[in-house]
């Protein structure tokens, strides 16, 4: 019973430790605005997005999501494909409390693991952007070049024990 | 062709290369559960008949799914009879096999396959399954993007029965099985800079489309420029002339005109 109230604390804990405020979508594999219109109203159509902000010549979309409602990154990776492209970069930007970081840990943020690759030990604090390095969230090359980086298989398939982890870095 | 390649790429405009191609499909597909509308008119001059003949086109396009493309088309023409009349039907699938995308850069494979119905009895040795012939094509499409240039070939078999042709042309025996090929380039020439989905595009097309009968010995090659707008990255108009470079075939019309109208609906199929 204890260990459940001591675990119960520390999700408490760390649920207060991170507040996302924005995220950044590049999608890659576009040729043209229509294209790009076509990955805009994908993303907006996403049920947790709230504002789409595109930049047609970057290709990139700035993403706020509705205040409370659980967010499913793999969501907005699945509207990009559909749409007929990729997603090639996904940065997440949240306010961080004393969250403590370092390579290969897991942190549960909101219900959902995150693992952190290739970063130094650091207590996150303020505004802080973390990047996603699963295989649907960066280009093929890069997703090779991050695998080097970390030993665990679950980067591979994305999930442990039968549930979603996220990789990130910083 | 490597010449204006190079010439594309030197002039290295500041935007991504388009390949919504006029007188040829990519090897992208249209966005998952969205409808395309398109309508559109070929004006040729034929010679044999020393007229002015036209050729109207409205298609229905669906993404079935992130993969699968279908075209449903039907074609009003008086090509081949003295007035306007209903004149043939199509069905059309493309379904993307592999993508490898990055930024500002995508290669893309595709198959497609077709098959038509038409009431023409067909004169002429060119073999064709838009319209003019009852008949099938399949093949495969490469789309390679880099970073300001798209270009994209397209190789296929088709095959129209003689039962949907006259049994010899002017020039003799017609072929019915044919190899086509096609080599096309596009480039986005305005906006320079892409700030708001509203602007409106002005993209250039080069094609080059041949066809070489596999069971006799006819052939021909057209070259076919072509300039497109988009307007709110929606609505495509184009423009195209087609003309014939090389060819021992008899033809109908050694060129054509090429206007269409096409209106994307984002979303439309739930």
């Amino acid at each position: 019973m204890k260990k459940i109230i001591l675990i119960a604390a520390v999700l408490f804990a760390l649920q207060t430790q991170a507040q996302v405020t924005r995220a950044m979508l590049q999608a890659s594999g576009l040729t043209c605005a229509m294209c790009s219109k076509a990955v805009f109203k994908a993303l907006t159509a996403v049920p947790f997005v709230e504002k789409v902000q595109p930049n047609i010549q970057l290709s990139t979309y700035e993403l706020s999501f509705k205040p409370g409602a659980k967010l499913d990154f793999d969501a907005l990776s699945k509207a990009v494909v559909d749409a007929g492209f990729s997603v090639s970069n996904l940065k997440l930007t949240a306010k961080f409390r004393d969250l403590k970081v370092e390579n290969e840990t897991t942190v549960t943020l909101e219900n959902q693991a995150y693992h952190f690759v290739n970063v130094a030990p650091q207590v996150l604090n303020g505004e802080k952007t973390i990047h996603f390095i699963d295989k649907n969230f960066v280009t093929a090359r890069d997703h090779k070049k991050y695998g080097k980086a970390t030993a665990l298989k679950c980067f591979g398939t994305g999930t442990m024990d039968g549930k979603r982890i996220y990789h990130v870095t910083m | 062709m490597r010449k204006m390649i190079w010439l594309f790429l030197v002039i290295g405009l500041p935007a991504a290369a388009q390949e919504l191609y006029v007188f040829s499909e990519p090897a992208s597909g249209m966005p998952a559960r969205s409808l395309s509308v398109k309508q559109t008119a070929k004006v040729i001059r034929d010679l044999n008949a020393g007229r002015t003949a036209s050729r109207h086109t409205t298609e229905l396009m669906f993404g079935v799914n992130r993969n699968l493309m279908v075209h449903t088309i039907g074609t009003f023409s008086d090509m081949y009879t003295n007035a306007q009349r209903w004149e043939s039907v199509r069905l059309y699938g493309k379904y993307r096999f592999f993508s490898k995308d990055d930024l500002y850069r995508h290669f893309r494979l595709a198959a497609f396959a077709e098959g038509s119905y038409s009431r023409n009895k067909v004169p002429f040795s060119e073999v064709s399954v838009e319209g003019d012939q009852t008949g099938v094509q399949a093949g495969i499409i490469a789309t390679q993007l880099l970073h300001k240039l798209a270009v994209s070939t397209t190789l296929s078999f088709a095959n129209t029965p003689l039962s949907s042709r006259l049994l010899s042309g002017s020039t003799g025996p017609l072929p019915n099985n044919a190899f086509n090929y096609s080599l096309s380039a596009g480039y986005l020439l305005l906006p320079v800079n892409y700030t708001d989905y509203g602007q409106t595009n002005l993209n250039l097309y080069l094609e080059l489309l041949g066809q070489n009968a596999t069971d006799q010995r006819r052939h021909y090659v057209d070259l076919a420029p072509a300039a497109q707008l988009i307007f709110n990255s929606q609505a495509k108009l184009n423009l195209g002339y087609r003309f014939q470079l090389e060819s021992n075939m008899a033809r109908m019309s050694k060129d054509s005109w090429l206007i269409s109208f096409e209106w994307l609906f984002l979303d439309a199929l739930k």
